[in-house]
């Protein structure tokens, strides 16, 4: 399984991959804002994609609306401090499938990667 | 007959030689050679059962010749020759051109030696010169592979058999296959490449070729020689000069003495004689070592060390027993990680000795290592928690680069502490590894005399005083070293100054036992 990890914070995505590769998922790639994830995706075709929301350059929303223009289906999960209900509707409606809210333990992390690749992988 | 013709029964004679292949027409002088011609002559030899084949009928006339012109003289020609047998060629063995090279490199190599031979030191090789000679690195063997190749079989052929004049068989030899010219060290494929089934010195005369797995060296280990390196047993009848070296995946045996030189083995040393290292002459020993003496050597033995005589100013390191009960230490710094049992330490003379009992240096220093590592750590997290502290106390509400600065801070203690348990895991294995690798209990069969010193892992055991008699000296898990000396088992502490030292390591793997040494 491909995951990207679209932190603008180096030790978000060191958090994230240390999960991630505690989970077995070792094909991991790394960007650091929207505009260097969506130049990303074409030649990695991740399977997941964990995005933050404030990012510099291209924020985590708008990367998600860009993205959904073209793919569907890929499941993504907004990993963020933004934890108003509000926000957490907007990034639904933009297309994102889960929702995690940092600070995150790496048992809440890992639960919710497992939860939304199940969820996607019935919705298929 | 004819009237007027000779008699050529009594004119004409035959022989042949020992294998009748050449036959021989004698013709006695004669007043008339009326009737006298090839085909009298042909005639005369198929009745004496000449095969005609082999007649020579351009000889005959020649003979006749001869005859014409001077009858009365005694006429011998050739006139028949048989078949001689053609024997087989034999199986020939030619080396390789890679193998006739070394060869070629000895011949060369024995020729310097004998032209440099009056030099006490050949000069070192000349870098430019492709024919010098490196009477140091160039060893005067040729050593093999397994596997290498070394020579190419030519088979052998069978014979032709020949026919003598009177059409008997001459039988032909076939040649010989030779097979006794390799033995078991070598492998002839069906192609005819002979290749090493074994590794070790190989030996090619036309009528031997083998290769022996024991290299065995009839004089010293010098210029003769050069540095041996070898895959197989090493005996050495001589001794092995300075500078020189051998190094053997079996055995090593050596019969003279050893001086400045360099021995390692895979397996076992034997030095029948003793080594005088002149302070830099080493032994590496993967197996057991056995020596009559061993003096200002350096040395580490893997198994066990049985010296005969004594160790004089070496610093030797067995990792297995050290067997010595008639030998005498003195000077130098021996450690053995298991029992060692000796005849005395030290002289009556107060040489300097020092000896460490139920010692692994490796071991040990990796253990400190381990140590060293696990205390950075341990600060590096009480850092790391003071800060978050501090941090997360001076926030009230923290922004979203706080929260994930806080998420950095838990992240990296979280990775200190992973590693703390990584070392702490290692830092058991090895205590374990130090506790099953090591005894520490010294015999000391005559006298342990003043000056000597004696290290037990936590402690130092300085001796004052010449302690002449058996003592058996032990350290247990815990407590302070025992001594048992004349029947009596006390405190080491009544006989000599025991210091707590942290030279060698102690380990005390469980609380109340650490409590108890305290």
């Amino acid at each position: 399984m491909k995951i990207l990890l679209i932190d603008d914070s180096k030790t978000m995505r060191n958090i994230q991959k240390s999960v991630l590769k505690q989970l077995g998922y070792t094909e991991i790639e790394e960007a650091c804002d929207g505009q260097d994830a969506l130049s990303k995706v074409g030649a990695f075709q991740p399977d997941l994609c964990l995005v933050d929301w404030n990012m510099p350059v291209m924020d985590g929303l708008t990367f998600v609306k860009n993205f959904r223009q073209n793919d569907k289906t890929t499941p993504l999960i907004m990993v963020t401090t933004e934890a108003e209900k509000s926000r957490v509707i907007e990034a639904i409606k933009a297309g994102v499938n889960n929702y995690v809210v940092k600070p995150f333990t790496p048992d809440l992390l890992s639960e919710r990667i497992t939860e939304t690749l199940a969820k996607c992988s019935i919705g298929s | 007959m004819a009237e007027g013709s000779c008699d050529l029964d009594h004119l004409l004679s035959l022989s042949t030689d020992a294998a009748s292949i050449k036959c021989t027409l004698h013709v006695a002088p004669t007043d008339s050679i009326k009737g006298l011609d090839v085909v009298a002559l042909e005639a005369f030899l198929t009745s004496r059962d000449v095969l005609a084949r082999y007649i020579d009928r351009d000889a005959l006339q020649r003979l006749i010749d001869e005859i014409i012109e001077t009858p009365k003289q005694e006429h011998s020609m050739v006139v028949a020759t048989g078949e001689k047998a053609i024997n087989g060629a034999s199986a020939t063995y030619t080396l390789v051109d890679s193998v006739q090279e070394q060869f070629d490199a000895l011949a060369k190599r024995q020729d310097a030696v004998k032209k440099e031979g009056s030099n006490p030191a050949p000069p070192p090789p000349d870098q430019d010169d492709a024919n010098s000679v490196n009477f140091y690195d160039q060893m005067a063997f040729v050593v093999v592979q397994r596997g290498d190749p070394i020579a190419q079989k030519t088979e052998g052929s069978m014979g032709t058999d020949g026919s003598d004049v009177f059409g008997a068989t001459i039988t032909a030899q076939d040649g010989k296959a030779n097979d006794d010219v390799i033995d078991n060290s070598i492998i002839v494929n069906e192609n005819g490449l002979c290749t090493a089934a074994v590794s070790g010195v190989l030996t090619a005369t036309p009528l031997k070729i083998s290769i022996s797995e024991t290299l065995e060296i009839r004089g010293d280990v010098d210029f003769q020689t050069g540095r041996i390196t070898f895959p197989g047993s090493v005996t050495v009848n001589g001794g092995v000069k300075d500078h020189f070296s051998i190094s053997a995946d079996h055995d090593i045996t050596i019969h003279g003495l050893v001086e400045c030189a360099k021995i390692e083995s895979l397996k076992n040393i034997t030095l029948t004689r003793g080594m005088a290292g002149k302070d830099t002459g080493t032994l590496h020993c993967a197996g057991d070592l056995t020596a009559r003496y061993l003096e200002s050597t350096i040395g580490i033995v893997i198994g066990n060390a049985h010296i005969q005589s004594e160790i004089t100013n070496s610093s030797i390191n067995v990792r297995g027993k050290l067997n010595a009960e008639q030998a005498v230490i003195r000077g130098g710094k021996v450690l053995v990680s298991k029992e060692a049992v000796v005849n005395s330490i030290g002289s009556p003379q107060g040489v300097e000795t020092t000896i460490a009992i139920g010692v692994l240096e490796e071991l040990e220093v990796e253990i400190r290592a381990i140590d060293e590592l696990s205390e950075k750590l341990q600060s590096q997290i009480k850092s790391m928690t003071t800060k978050k502290e501090t941090y997360s106390a001076s926030i009230a509400k923290p922004t979203a680069s706080q929260i994930e600065e806080m998420m950095g801070m838990d992240f990296e203690l979280q990775e200190y502490q992973s590693r703390l348990t990584q070392l702490s895991d290692a830092r058991l294995v090895h205590q374990e590894l130090l506790s099953n690798n090591t005894t520490q209990r010294l015999v000391v069969n005559k006298a342990i005399y003043a000056k000597s010193v004696l290290y037990l892992p936590g402690f130092r055991v300085e001796f004052k005083q010449d302690l002449v008699g058996e003592s058996i000296i032990e350290l247990g898990s815990v407590g302070q070293p025992s001594i048992t000396f004349r029947g009596q088992t006390v405190p080491l502490g009544e006989h000599a100054r025991v210091l707590t030292d942290e030279t060698y390591l102690r380990v005390i793997e469980d609380a109340p036992a650490q409590k108890a040494a305290a």
